[in-house]
């Protein structure tokens, strides 16, 4: 026993210490979560006024520079509303000249899971939004990926932290022959079994309000062999309530509008079948400005 | 609980300890800890059901022990009936009722009979009730045909129910192989424990590395099947043949190797059944404690392949079949059974069903002979075929799955970068493949202990990115 016990702890404690020496690596490469997260902790966070939330599609798609008002991208990937409303609030007395929050309303919002998405990237929230110490952070976004962005840091000095505040610019295109196979993966991946997010939104916007700030709700746009694609009822579900906010709320304090079908939007401003790229950005930011209070 | 969670990993060395530490004087109290734990275990995913548990326990150790006292082959015969009415019974109930109360509804619309189900109600279906209902009903049986003494001792048979490390998804174990463990008193050996932690390490890596990375790709092909060409649906296929071989066999594994480290030796369950040369083959190296199970409870009792031919067929069929439905209450099971009993038929009727039993493909060699890799190659694909039905949600699927297999075929232009899972899988079990409790014994001690490290990392790694996913036999 004595044998099998100091064998298996001295070979155990061997195993963690590489797994450590990994893990202290990882927490050197700065990342989009990082950034986002020490940006709400910094001085500069009781500046701001306008703050975007939502998924990969705002997370790429909105770039906050365009504003004149200080502004900031609180968007990531597969991020819910429920983790939207948890980091708020988590970090709302760190934003008190806050006025103006767009939230993003996408085919899949209501039923996005807080949970669905890659789970390393969802195990993420746990370390940065909770503090937990020990969520290990090769699950970003996973090992040989983490190993990679330690390559791209610390050999060619690139980070992951490629936009300006809190934008994430991808410099992947996908070519236009291979749009539709990744709206028909991405369509299916973004058909939800139904999950009521409803609630979330409605108690999220109540509590915005309550502090004096307004809402946008807008769904961002998407190409035409994404949106042909989309389920019926998913759809309907949508339309419902986008017709039970504008009923419950004034315009003056709550505005939606969908641009996921908006024509300006051509194959030039996608980088793949749901996402704008960094030109796609600037246009579709201009829009959101247009319609902020 | 899961074995795949922190809950487990900090459950077994506190079991460990309690068991060889504070308990290590007394027989009795080490039975104890081990029902106690087993308990835990179990009640982590839902403590309603231990009662039924229990109730099992209660059933069949009073029922034996009468058995056992009773001279009068009559009664004897009516005391075990009553048993297995009682323990199929409960199965039954939790997992066929439905299936048979919407498959009697079926039935009459088909024939222009439009009734609603009323009968159907929300049932609940009891994590490993399958396992610990055909382990304890071994144990009547065995009593019954005397070939085993009934124990007196409640606590050691209580532990051989609900023993924790196989409880929920087996091996399915028989009393006269663990039951005599348990009631005997046990020492620490370090080999045994070495074996263990190497097969728990094992048992982990292929079940949250391989299967669990596997899953959704599976889940994404068969799911949209109709888009995909004939090579990507083979693809599919493969993918969930390991994912599913994966899946349970780590499962055993890690029953085995945790069962190892409180001394005890559980029967293996999985020894490399993607190497057998036919369907025989695979069938005594695939499951192996259910089909041993059904073989000695029922196709023997049936008359097994002693009275003529014919009724040797309807034996191999009853068998499948059974086997089969145990997997679930859904016809397509019922198919997969159905067609392995086609499969296994011409190897039965040329007598080539046990020509491999005693030997292991290229036993002295490095490399399979041509026509070896040639017979490994057409049953694996045979197989595949069958996990096809397995699969899929109903009949009518499998057989449009079966189909886009075979049109539009060519190498696969998606979901490639899985194949390095498999590929590095089977060179781990290549190595191994004579002893499936040997496996990572490497001699070259630098080489062992890389492959522990690696092993280990991955594992952690794909712990935090996978979702922690139930073990797909759970459900059977």
């Amino acid at each position: 026993m004595k044998k099998f016990l100091t064998r298996t702890a001295l070979i155990a404690a061997a195993i963690l210490s590489v797994l450590i020496g990994f893990e202290l690596l990882f927490r050197q490469v700065p990342n989009q979560y990082r950034l986002k997260f020490d940006f709400l902790r910094s001085a500069e966070a009781a500046s701001v006024e306008v703050l975007f939330f939502g998924s990969s599609q705002s997370c790429y798609g909105i770039r906050p520079g365009v504003f004149e008002r200080p502004a900031f991208n609180l968007a990531n990937l597969s991020q819910s509303v429920m983790l939207d409303h948890a980091i708020y609030r988590e970090f709302s007395d760190r934003l008190p000249g806050l006025k103006t929050v767009f939230l993003e309303l996408s085919y899949f919002s209501l039923g996005m899971d807080t949970y669905a998405g890659d789970a390393g990237r969802k195990a993420i929230y746990d370390h940065y939004l909770y503090g937990n110490p020990f969520r290990l952070l090769c699950a970003y976004p996973s090992f040989w990926q983490s190993l990679q962005h330690c390559q791209e840091y610390f050999i060619r000095r690139q980070d992951d932290v490629s936009g300006s505040r809190g934008q994430k610019i991808s410099h992947v295109v996908i070519d236009s022959s291979a749009i539709p196979e990744d709206a028909r993966s991405s369509a299916a991946r973004h058909l939800m079994s139904y999950r009521d997010n409803r609630q979330v939104y409605l108690d999220y916007i109540d509590e915005l309000l309550a502090k004096d700030i307004r809402v946008v709700l807008h769904s961002p746009p998407s190409t035409a062999a994404y949106n042909r694609l989309k389920d019926r009822n998913q759809q309907d579900r949508l339309q419902q309530f986008i017709g039970y906010i504008a009923s419950k709320y004034p315009e003056t304090a709550v505005r939606y509008h969908d641009f996921s079908t908006d024509a300006d939007f051509q194959r030039m401003h996608f980088m793949d079948s749901n996402h704008l790229n960094a030109e796609g950005a600037v246009l579709y930011t201009l829009k959101l400005k247009a319609l902020s209070f | 609980m899961l074995f795949n969670s922190v809950e487990f990993i900090l459950f077994l060395p506190t079991v460990f300890v309690l068991y060889w530490f504070a308990f290590r004087q007394n027989l009795r109290q080490q039975n104890l800890v081990i029902l106690v734990s087993s308990y835990v275990f179990y009640g982590w995913w839902d403590y309603r059901f231990l009662s039924l548990i229990f109730l099992s326990t209660l059933v069949d150790y009073f029922t034996a022990r009468k058995i056992a006292a009773q001279h009068d082959p009559v009664a004897r015969k009516w005391l075990l009936g009553a048993s297995v009415l009682f323990n199929l019974g409960l199965l039954g109930f939790f997992k066929y009722y439905n299936f048979f109360v919407e498959s009697w509804v079926d039935l009459f619309r088909s024939v222009g009979y439009e009734i609603t189900s009323v009968w159907t109600l929300h049932i609940i279906l009891p994590v490993g009730i399958s396992f610990y209902t055909f382990q304890t009903m071994s144990y009547t049986i065995d009593v019954y045909r005397k070939q085993l003494e009934p124990t007196r001792d409640f606590i050691s048979f209580a532990s051989f129910v609900s023993f924790f490390p196989q409880l929920v998804a087996g091996p399915i174990e028989r009393a006269s192989q663990l039951l005599p463990q348990i009631l005997s008193p046990r020492t620490f050996r370090y080999e045994q424990g070495v074996q263990g932690v190497r097969l728990i390490l094992w048992g982990m890596f292929k079940k949250v590395v391989v299967a669990d990375s596997l899953a959704p790709v599976v889940e994404e092909i068969f799911g949209n099947y109709q888009t995909y060409d004939g090579g990507v649906l083979w693809l599919g296929a493969v993918y969930f043949a390991f994912q599913i071989y994966c899946d349970f066999s780590g499962y055993s594994d890690i029953a085995i190797g945790t069962s190892k480290l409180f001394g005890f030796e559980l029967m293996s369950n999985f020894r490399f059944p993607y190497f057998s040369r036919n369907i025989g083959e695979f069938w005594k190296r695939w499951h192996v404690s259910l089909s041993s199970w059904f073989r000695d409870y029922l196709y023997i009792p049936l008359g097994g392949s002693r009275d003529g031919r014919w009724k040797s067929l309807r034996n191999i069929f009853v068998i499948f079949l059974v086997s089969g439905f145990w997997h679930g209450a859904n016809w397509t099971f019922t198919w997969w059974g159905m067609i392995h009993a086609c499969l296994y038929l011409p190897t039965f009727l040329v007598k080539a069903n046990r020509k491999y039993v005693r030997s292991v493909v290229a036993e002295n060699t490095w490399l399979p002979s041509l026509q070896d890799s040639a017979r490994i190659g057409i049953t694996f694909l045979l197989v595949t075929v069958a996990w096809v039905f397995f699969r899929s949600p109903d009949l009518s699927a499998s057989l449009a799955y079966v189909a886009g297999m075979f049109s539009d075929l060519g190498l696969p232009d998606h979901h490639r970068f899985h194949v390095a899972y498999i590929l590095a899988l089977l060179l781990f079990e290549w190595q191994f493949r004579t002893d499936e409790r040997q496996v990572l014994a490497f001699r070259h001690p630098v080489l062992r202990h890389a492959v522990y490290l690696i092993l280990f990392v991955a594992t952690v790694h794909h712990f935090q990115t996978n979702r922690v996913a139930d073990f797909i036999y759970f459900q059977f």
